[in-house]
């Protein structure tokens, strides 16, 4: 077991744009946004800078290939960029690449910057586009809600849940996001919806309705990071720290062996697990006060509560219902809209999760801090789909907690 | 081993999708009135074609699983989708028969399929070996036309060879060939000018008809009386009762036909009726085959002693696995006679890479997994490095297990010509995984832990340059197979 990055490397700025239909933003304006907020917050210049990675998910209605765009955008002079693309967990990839810069002593600052430019497709949904030439011969011309609809089918028929008692809890996952949204400024959908117009939505993918399913934005974020010590040098004294940073990639078993049923996502499971033990966290149930998830749809938070310890097996739907990953819940999910509402921007939705972790650990996260403790929170950002998939989670808190 | 020259398999295919004729005759009878619109007829939904139904009906009549002992493989139609890119060596792949099979894809006119067994027969008779001889059509017709109404989208395949297993003797036959142009289609053209049926008829069929058969009766040492079974399927009404009135074939062996089930499949028809008419035939008795088309063909079949081997599910067991779908734009959109529009999704180029199709030929028209012969696991797409010619790897042709879906969803997001696309992950009885696309799936009816089998499907439609990608898809298994596997 390596010994990990546990406090290692500490985050000192971070920003984030509002998401949602910025039709009036290029990537890179949005890019320069997110980075100007980061750098006042950070108190350094662009200058400090050694070392960069941008994330992006679809380069080809974005910023196009290559790190060029974010050092144009950002004039940032001749530092290496590496442009990160990791499905919808890029942000985090991106991220990571920063946090191993610094922690390798690499690099003293690195910037990680996701942007997405959704709107700019011309529909709804994520775009269409190839996996690749081999992928393509065998793969279902599918969508991303009807990836993740499967995960439903399998978790019912699993557990001997009911059609009605699934789409109740999916149904609260999905209000409870757009209450949570109604307090941050930032969101993109900020408007409170009924259990009810959620479950006479049109279906998109059986059995996800449209309000399963979250939403599509334009957006960017970005986090500077550099060592503990470097944090205390610039003057920090309440310094958020990297507890933990783990990614697990599908090899192919999911869709090989008939030993996963199809109702839970392994990557999740083994992220998880690696990413409490490199935080040395025993209990997740106990230690954690606060979580992001990948809530690409309702269905994928509700399972996604299982998948990272916090839920039973087979009882995530009951503890949705009762209220536990509420705001005011014992383990508020989702606190700042999650991707149901905050929205998707897919290069930046990882260090968005990062950025709502950042500001409830300082305390500043307005209207929608978390009333009590805040001491470690965990993000997951989860792409490709349930059998084919990259997850990362990440565990934020404080130095010295 | 007796010298016997005939069939010894039979199948046929008939597509899920029903269109009820007077429905459809409604939908243009502002237009036109269409006289006498009954029964309905089969249709191919847009994922369908002549060669996705070719490789259905030759499934149909080959042993499943099992080998695929054919030496040459034959295949008729006047609608194939490729004028330059053989169907037959598509469907001699899709069955996994010898990639050294002589294949021979043959037009012309709706007498191909006739003259396609002829030819099968004929080199059995020569050289022996296994012929797989297929037809399969898919008419596109103008909107409105009374051919629309009258046609049906269908395939018939036959094993012709020689000895023991010859259950339908070949006897004898006649061949007429001459320019009577009932109905043409250009190069250019999608869909055929028809010439008025009632001269087609009378100076047509009704003059050729009766002259080809009485020479094959004749080379074959019978008589009209000994005639079983008549089938000569042409779309006119009383065509084929005058031609055996004429000849002294009795009435009741007139093969009624299944104009008002399925719809005349050009090609194919003469091919479906005497697959049809095989199911029931007794041994020793006689059937005529006669098809029409820029001449006449005319064959003598004799049901042998031998024990039938039962297609898998045969015409009985197609014409029960039905839906009716009257839905005219979909119909329409399917046969490309209309530009739906499908939004922005459906503006992603589906340009296909000849070499990619190339290296993978084998898992995607063949369906071939590899299994691990140190861990006997059976994987699916074949993973990289795994290529079957090595060793420690062989190849798993998994067409024909049955399935079980393990996941699934109904998407409506994603461009689909027949929404909603249908896809999960299915696990194979006795191992490997796929995840696939469901095909004839009636809405709500597919669940976790159903059985599904595997049906050979377009993949993929380049509209841009023409082309089309073939692979498997999953169809829930109906409770409707008459027959399973082979009986003797």
């Amino acid at each position: 077991m390596p010994k990990g990055i546990k406090d290692r490397v500490a985050i000192i700025g971070m920003g984030c744009v509002r998401f949602g239909e910025r039709w009036d933003m290029s990537a890179e304006d949005l890019m320069v946004e997110a980075f100007q907020e980061s750098l006042t917050d950070a108190g350094i210049s662009r200058d400090d800078i050694d070392a960069a990675w941008l994330s992006v998910g679809f380069d080809s209605i974005n910023v196009g290939p290559s790190g060029i765009p974010a050092a144009m955008a950002l004039q940032l002079d001749s530092i290496p960029v590496t442009k990160v693309e990791n499905y919808c967990a890029s942000g985090t990839d991106a991220f990571r690449g920063a946090v191993y810069a610094v922690a390798s002593g690499a690099s003293d600052i690195a910037l990680a910057i996701g942007v997405e430019k959704l709107k700019d497709t011309g529909y709804g949904g994520l775009p269409v586009r190839s996996r690749g030439t081999n992928y393509d011969l065998f793969g279902v011309t599918g969508s991303a809600p009807g990836n993740f609809a499967q995960l439903a089918m399998a978790y019912e028929s699993k557990n001997g849940v009911s059609r009605r008692d699934l789409k109740e809890a999916m149904a609260h996952i999905s209000v409870k996001s757009h209450d949570n949204a109604l307090k941050n400024p930032k969101a993109h959908l900020r408007k409170a919806i009924s259990v009810e117009t959620v479950l006479n939505a049109p279906l998109i993918a059986d059995p996800l309705g449209l309000y399963d399913c979250c939403g599509v934005s334009d957006g960017a974020a970005c986090a500077i990071v550099t060592t503990p010590e470097k944090a205390k040098e610039l003057g920090l004294d309440n310094i958020v720290t990297v507890k933990a940073l783990q990614l697990a990639t599908s090899n192919g078993w999911e869709t090989r062996s008939s030993d996963w049923d199809g109702s839970y996502v392994n990557t999740t499971r083994v992220a998880a697990k690696r990413a409490y033990a490199e935080a040395g966290i025993e209990n997740p149930k106990e230690s954690l006060d606060l979580m992001e998830v990948h809530d690409c749809f309702s269905i994928t938070e509700l399972v996604t509560m299982e998948d990272l310890g916090v839920s039973e097996p087979g009882t995530a739907y009951r503890d949705v219902l009762s209220g536990v990953f509420d705001s005011d819940g014992r383990l508020p999910v989702q606190i700042d809209g999650g991707l149901k509402c905050f929205g998707h921007p897919i290069g930046a939705s990882g260090l968005r999760m990062i950025y709502e972790m950042y500001l409830q650990l300082l305390g500043r996260a307005g209207d929608r801090q978390r009333a009590g403790r805040v001491r470690l929170g965990l993000t997951h950002n989860l792409g490709g789909m349930p059998s084919q998939s990259v997850a990362a989670v990440s565990i934020i808190g404080r130095l010295g907690d | 081993m007796s010298n016997t020259v005939g069939i010894t398999a039979f199948g046929s295919y008939i597509p899920w999708r029903r269109f009820d004729r007077r429905e459809m005759a409604k939908h243009t009878s502002w237009y036109q009135k269409a006289a006498g619109a009954s029964g309905e007829r089969a249709w191919c939904g847009w994922d369908e074609d002549v060669l996705t139904m070719a490789v259905e009906a030759a499934r149909d009549c080959l042993p499943q699983p099992g080998t695929r002992d054919v030496s040459a493989v034959l295949l008729a139609s006047t609608t194939a989708p490729f004028a330059d890119r053989s169907g037959a060596a598509i469907v001699r792949q899709a069955i996994n028969a010898s990639g050294d099979s002589l294949c021979l894809d043959v037009g012309g006119s709706y007498r191909a399929g006739t003259s396609a067994l002829l030819t099968a027969l004929r080199m059995s008779a020569g050289q022996g070996g296994q012929t797989l001889c297929v037809a399969s059509e898919r008419v596109t017709s103008e909107p409105s036309s009374a051919e629309e109404l009258q046609s049906g989208d269908a395939a018939a395949a036959f094993v012709v060879g020689v000895g023991d297993t010859v259950i339908a003797e070949y006897l004898g036959s006649h061949s007429i060939a001459t320019d009577f142009v009932d109905h043409f289609r250009p190069r250019d053209s999608v869909v055929n000018y028809a010439w008025e049926s009632r001269w087609a008829r009378d100076e047509g069929v009704l003059s050729l008809a009766p002259a080809a058969v009485q020479e094959a009766l004749k080379q074959s040492d019978l008589t009209a009386a000994d005639v079983d079974r008549f089938i000569l399927p042409v779309p006119m009404k009383g065509a084929a009762a005058s031609v055996a009135k004429k000849l002294g074939i009795r009435a009741d062996a007139v093969v009624a036909g299944l104009d008002t089930v399925v719809g005349h499949c050009g090609t194919a028809a003469p091919l479906l009726e005497l697959a049809h008419a095989l199911e029931g035939l007794l041994p020793g008795q006689c059937v005529v085959v006669a098809s029409f088309g820029s001449g006449c063909d005319a064959l003598v079949l004799r049901r042998t002693q031998a024990p039938l081997r039962a297609p898998r599910r045969g015409v009985s067991g197609w014409l029960a696995r039905r839906t009716t779908d009257n839905t005219y734009l979909k119909f329409l959109a399917a046969r490309e006679m209309v530009h739906l529009s499908g939004g922005m999704r459906a503006e992603f180029d589906e340009k296909q890479s000849m070499p990619a199709l190339w290296r993978n030929q084998s898992a995607l028209l063949s369906l071939t997994g590899v299994r691990d012969e140190a861990t006997g696991e059976v994987v699916f797409p074949p993973p990289a490095g795994s290529r079957p010619t090595e060793d420690s790897f062989s190849g798993v042709f998994l067409a024909d297990h049955p399935a079980t879906v393990t996941t699934l969803t109904a998407d409506r997001l994603a461009y689909s010509l027949d929404p909603p696309t249908h896809y999960g992950v299915i696990d194979f009885d006795g191992g490997g995984r796929m995840t696939a696309e469901y095909c004839d799936v009636e809405p709500g009816t597919l669940a976790v832990g159903s059985t599904v089998r595997m049906m050979f499907r377009i993949k993929t439609l380049d509209g841009r340059r023409g082309f089309r990608s073939y692979f498997w898809k999953a169809a829930p298994e109906l409770d409707t197979s008459t027959q399973e596997e082979e009986d003797g």
